[in-house]
């Protein structure tokens, strides 16, 4: 969900020490712009619940808006400000946290357990594939399901005989998709 | 799932129920503050009665700076104890000083005629000194010790208790330091 | 009198689900018929009494007795009748109410159901509901007790949050997530029911899946309802927040989905039975979090109410679910041991288990980042947030890998495959999805995410269309059915197969709106005085005067806009700021014109105190936002196809000639319980 949001805090990222250099020089105003809209989804607006500063329409959320266009045209870089916000509001004002300490958890945790949960699986599924496949289960299992070929009935009108059936010609894709249904079917 | 060993599954949430248990315990109303213990932020704002204040005329003083509005509430709530405060604390050593959030100096003054109280009220135009002191809504105190450092910080209305219990414990380092 | 009345229901419907959980449990466990009988029908009584209670509780609200609590708490003369009405879970005890109603309904709803129905499992699965009953129930009669009586009744009371008093939507996204939560308390008392009894072979599941399917719709109904809720009423231009409270309503969701698909394995091939039962049981769980979470206020939200001891008594009865649950697995793990054979590494059943990787993987993501910011306080004593920008982050790339198996799976073969069937299936849907990534760069879109969406999006509707075309194709040629009759009978014969791809192409829409509106989302925030124009995309909105109104409960000032799109003119828009007397802040009302290409968002953020010369505005342009709506609108219709019965017939005398002889061969005469279609039609209604 608003995957290009999290884009543009990557590349905001990664983009930073270009942003440093380029602010040694006079930036145009909508550059400023920019970046004052970029840090502003970044930083959480204190007075609403769950909001940024660009997204509330509360006086103060609007006031830090300000604050981040006046130090960036006073050539203050993205980073420095947000370094000021937190030096005042602490780390609670990024909406992001900083990934570096405990942070780190929740952004190495997720990609761990995704790992992990990989790996299990695929032993799993090698414990699945080779262990051999159990005869007597497979015919029950043939057997469950035909009996659900019930399904067969929906598929083809009650009259359908198989002498009727046989002078249709049926493609390769047409059993498959019979086939297909009677398992789907319950 | 084999042998006894399985039954500890079922305790497995607890760490789980434990935090959130623990999540009970705490007002998500109170945050910490990252300026504490810090020098206060500067300022430089004219007052209400058409004079200007900076933070430097502070010096020496136990400073009440006290973020309020007359919008706000929870700041006629906590107003007696602040009129108590300027009663009970001698003139030149606990100063309270108001800096006026998001209003407009002609309320705040129909607010201060209303309910009485001499002290002082900056006005903060476009809430930068607010801001500089990472202040999230109203009403919202800080306590500034004689070295103008931010000793502590209050969100939320005061009380009497609460003022006292800080000033003396202000007090009490100021003391400890000076002997 | 309304409050005695109202309490003595509340107290009725607790003794009913007393009367559930002893009788279900002692009559199920001890082969009783009259006492589960008599469970049975407890749940009517209970449904009877919560009705009483609901009514009586509506009563009071629309005829303005302070005398009852929870009049006096959320009511208000002012108040315009449909909010009075609604404001029944416009607070906590009042949401409990109609939390505990529509548990009721639902209890009452199964009983009937299966009333002839399974008299080993039935008397279980009631007793379940009557454990969840006596929960919330005994909140009623104790702690949220909304029908408290006020001495004396107060003359007025101060009107429902006004957050939740702005818009019409309040009255039915909280009701379509309620249906939703509450309807997943019944696949978990299935899943309980199961594993009392002992019998845990599949017929349970099959019952168990047709409700979870039908919450589950209500619970997307739901999500999506509240996306347009908070694009209409939050006025900050977007639909998702990350909100905890939005985030409580999706992780059942990733779950529920989950189970939707792994329960097909299990059916099919008898393997994940365990998994299962703990999918449910997780979901279920998660609903309570969810709850919990609301009620408790012990993160900050929006939605939070904040009230002292329901939290504890809530995260008690999570504590007790998880427990019980995870007990009865454990007792009963020696016949839930399935031998499990997987015959090709490539199948669906592959993609299924790989799906509902992804899809738990997303649920620990989404909780873990939830609840992280009570980590870091636990540890460290350091508040921190969790916003946004870290779930669009670490949430995109995993619902982009599972928006890429809704294109593979389904076009799997379940057991094995080949190369050639591999390529033959799944030629159309790579060159659909590649024309689609070059449309896509030819329109001028670089970012990688919205990008990889509009492959795979182009991907799964191939997938999608050749599964369609497969079957119309057959069945014409099967049937001789024309390809529109054709259409029709995939959808109404297998509507579960037929049903579920509508409702992946429901997702894919609302993929496609999120990629959209994402990539060309433009906002500006300007200053207009009086006659001025701005001009923005193919917009024009000039700016004419700011009013002021008053209204019995608030005080309204809008603007008034007159916009244009190229040379058509659109009307007038009047986006406004809400002053509630009961809130400090003002709540803006914006005002959308909404298109299937794209809308126009006015937030009036500022204005001229004085004359009204100038207003400040914020003017989105937003595309394809519409798609999400009508996205959610698909998953819902595709979720009804999937569970709405159809009439079966008697079998065939024989199956096609070809398949004799594939191993396929109908076993004679065993008859298929039918599910009961009339109850399930009525329940979804």
């Amino acid at each position: 969900m608003r995957a290009a949001l999290g884009l543009i805090c990557l590349l905001a990222f990664a983009a930073r020490p270009a942003v440093a250099g380029a602010a040694q020089e006079a930036l145009s105003a909508a550059e400023i712009d920019q970046m004052t809209a970029e840090l502003a989804a970044q930083l959480r607006c204190p007075v609403c619940r769950n909001q940024s500063v660009l997204e509330s329409s509360s006086g103060l959320a609007r006031e830090m808006q300000s604050v981040i266009r006046d130090r960036l045209s006073a050539g203050e870089t993205p980073d420095e400000v947000k370094a000021y916000f937190v030096s005042r509001y602490g780390d609670w004002i990024l909406l992001r946290p900083e990934p570096k300490g405990i942070n780190l958890v929740v952004y190495l945790l997720p990609a761990a357990a995704l790992l992990a949960g990989a790996g299990l699986l695929v032993r799993q599924i090698r414990r699945w594939a080779s262990s051999e496949t159990d005869l007597e289960a497979t015919v029950a299992e043939t057997q469950t399901a035909v009996s659900q070929a019930t399904a067969e009935a929906n598929v083809a009108p009650a009259s359908q005989t198989e002498a009727d059936l046989s002078r249709k010609a049926l493609s390769e894709e047409d059993e498959e998709w019979i086939r297909e249904q009677i398992g789907s079917l319950r | 799932m084999k042998g006894a060993g399985r039954w500890l599954i079922p305790i497995l949430p607890v760490p789980v129920i434990g935090l959130l248990a623990f999540g009970l315990t705490r007002d998500v109303q109170v945050l910490p503050s990252a300026i504490v213990g810090e020098p206060a932020p500067d300022f430089h704002l004219a007052t209400m009665s058409g004079d200007s204040l900076a933070l430097e005329d502070l010096a020496g003083e136990i400073v009440i700076l006290n973020f309020w509005a007359s919008w706000c509430i929870p700041c006629r709530q906590e107003h007696p104890a602040l009129v108590r405060a300027t009663e009970t604390y001698d003139p030149g050593k606990v100063r309270v000083l108001g800096v006026l959030y998001q209003d407009e100096p002609s309320k705040a003054k129909r607010f201060m005629d209303r309910f009485g109280g001499e002290w002082e009220t900056v006005l903060d135009p476009g809430t930068r000194t607010a801001i500089d002191f990472g202040v999230y809504g109203v009403p919202e105190t800080f306590f500034l010790n004689a070295d103008g450092q931010i000793a502590y910080k209050h969100i939320g209305p005061l009380n009497w208790g609460i003022i006292e219990a800080k000033v003396d414990s202000i007090l009490a380092v100021e003391g400890a330091t000076a002997s | 009198m309304l409050s005695t009345l109202g309490y003595a229901s509340v107290i009725a419907a607790l003794l009913g689900a007393v009367i559930m959980t002893a009788g279900g449990l002692v009559g199920g466990f001890k082969d009783k018929p009259v006492l589960a009988d008599a469970a049975r029908r407890a749940t009517y009584f209970s449904f009877a009494a919560m009705t009483a209670a609901m009514v009586v509780m509506e009563v009071a609200l629309l005829s303005h007795d302070f005398s009852v609590d929870y009049v006096a708490r959320v009511g208000s003369r002012e108040t315009p009748a449909y909010y009075t009405a609604i404001s029944l879970w416009s607070s906590l005890d009042g949401s409990i109410l109609f939390w505990g109603w529509i548990l009721s309904a639902y209890s009452a709803l199964v009983a009937l159901v299966r009333r002839r129905s399974d008299v080993r499992l039935t008397p279980f699965v009631i007793a379940s509901l009557g454990i969840v009953g006596l929960f919330f129930y005994g909140l009623l009669v104790g702690p949220a007790n909304p029908f408290g009586l006020v001495v004396p009744a107060p003359e007025n009371g101060p009107g429902p949050n006004p957050l939740l008093q702005n818009h019409m939507l309040m009255g039915l996204h909280p009701p379509l997530l309620y249906l939703g939560f509450v309807g997943l308390a019944v696949p978990f008392a299935f899943a309980i029911g199961a594993l009392l009894s002992g019998n845990l072979e599949a017929t349970w599941l099959r019952d168990a899946r047709r409700w979870m399917v039908a919450a589950w719709a209500f619970l997307s109904l739901g999500i999506v309802g509240g996306a347009w809720w908070s694009y209409e009423v939050l006025g900050w231009g977007g639909y998702w927040a990350w909100d905890p409270v939005e985030n409580a309503s999706f992780l059942p969701w990733l779950t529920a989905t989950a189970f939707l698909h792994s329960v097909m394995v299990q059916e099919r091939r008898g393997m994940l039975k365990t998994w299962n039962l703990s999918l449910i049981i997780g979901t279920f769980v998660l609903t309570l979090f969810g709850t919990f979470l609301t009620r408790s206020g012990i993160l900050d939200s929006v939605h939070a109410f904040t009230e002292g001891v329901i939290g504890p008594l809530f995260l008690g009865f999570i504590a007790l679910i998880t427990f019980g649950s995870l007990v009865l697995i454990v007792w009963r793990s020696d016949r839930l041991h399935a031998p499990g054979t997987l015959d090709g590494v490539v199948s669906r059943e592959s993609a299924f288990i790989l799906n509902n990787l992804i899809f738990v993987a997303l649920t620990f993501t989404v909780l873990l980042g939830t609840v992280f910011p009570l980590v870091v306080e636990f540890l460290r004593n350091e508040r921190i947030s969790v916003g946004p920008p870290y779930f669009d982050m670490v949430f995109t790339p995993l619902a982009l890998l599972l928006l890429f198996l809704m294109g593979v799976g389904p076009a799997l073969p379940w057991r094995r495959t080949t190369p050639e069937k591999l390529r033959r299936t799944f030629t159309v849907p790579v060159i659909l999805g590649i024309a689609v990534l070059l449309l896509a760069l030819a329109l001028g879109v670089r970012r990688v995410y919205p990008l990889v969406t509009f492959a795979f999006a182009g991907f799964v509707l191939g997938t999608i269309g050749e599964e369609f075309r497969k079957g119309v194709s057959a069945r014409r040629r099967i049937a001789g059915r024309a390809p529109v009759l054709a259409f029709l009978d995939l959808l109404t014969r297998n509507g579960r197969r037929y049903g579920g791809y509508v409702v992946h192409t429901g997702i894919v829409v609302i993929a496609a709106g999120l990629a959209i509106s994402g990539s060309w989302k433009t906002e500006r925030e300007v200053t207009l005085r009086r006659g001025e124009q701005l001009e923005m995309d193919e917009y024009t909105v000039q700016f004419d005067e700011v009013w002021g109104r008053e209204e019995p409960q608030r005080f309204v000032v809008g603007a008034t806009f007159q916009v244009w799109r190229g040379e058509r003119y659109l009307g007038e828009k009047q986006p406004r700021m809400n002053y509630y007397p009961t809130s400090q802040q003002p709540i803006a009302t914006p005002a959308v014109f909404t298109s299937v290409s794209k809308d126009l968002y006015l937030t009036l953020m500022a204005f001229d105190n004085d004359g009204g010369e100038h207003a400040t505005v914020r003017v989105i342009v937003n595309p394809a936002v519409a798609w999400l709506w009508i996205g959610g609108l698909i998953v819902g219709i595709g979720a009804l196809i999937a569970i709405w019965p159809h009439r079966r017939r008697a079998p065939p005398p024989a199956l096609s000639a070809d398949l004799v002889g594939s191993g396929l061969e109908p076993e004679p005469a065993q008859p298929v319980p039918e599910p009961e279609p009339a109850a399930v039609a009525a329940h979804e209604e």
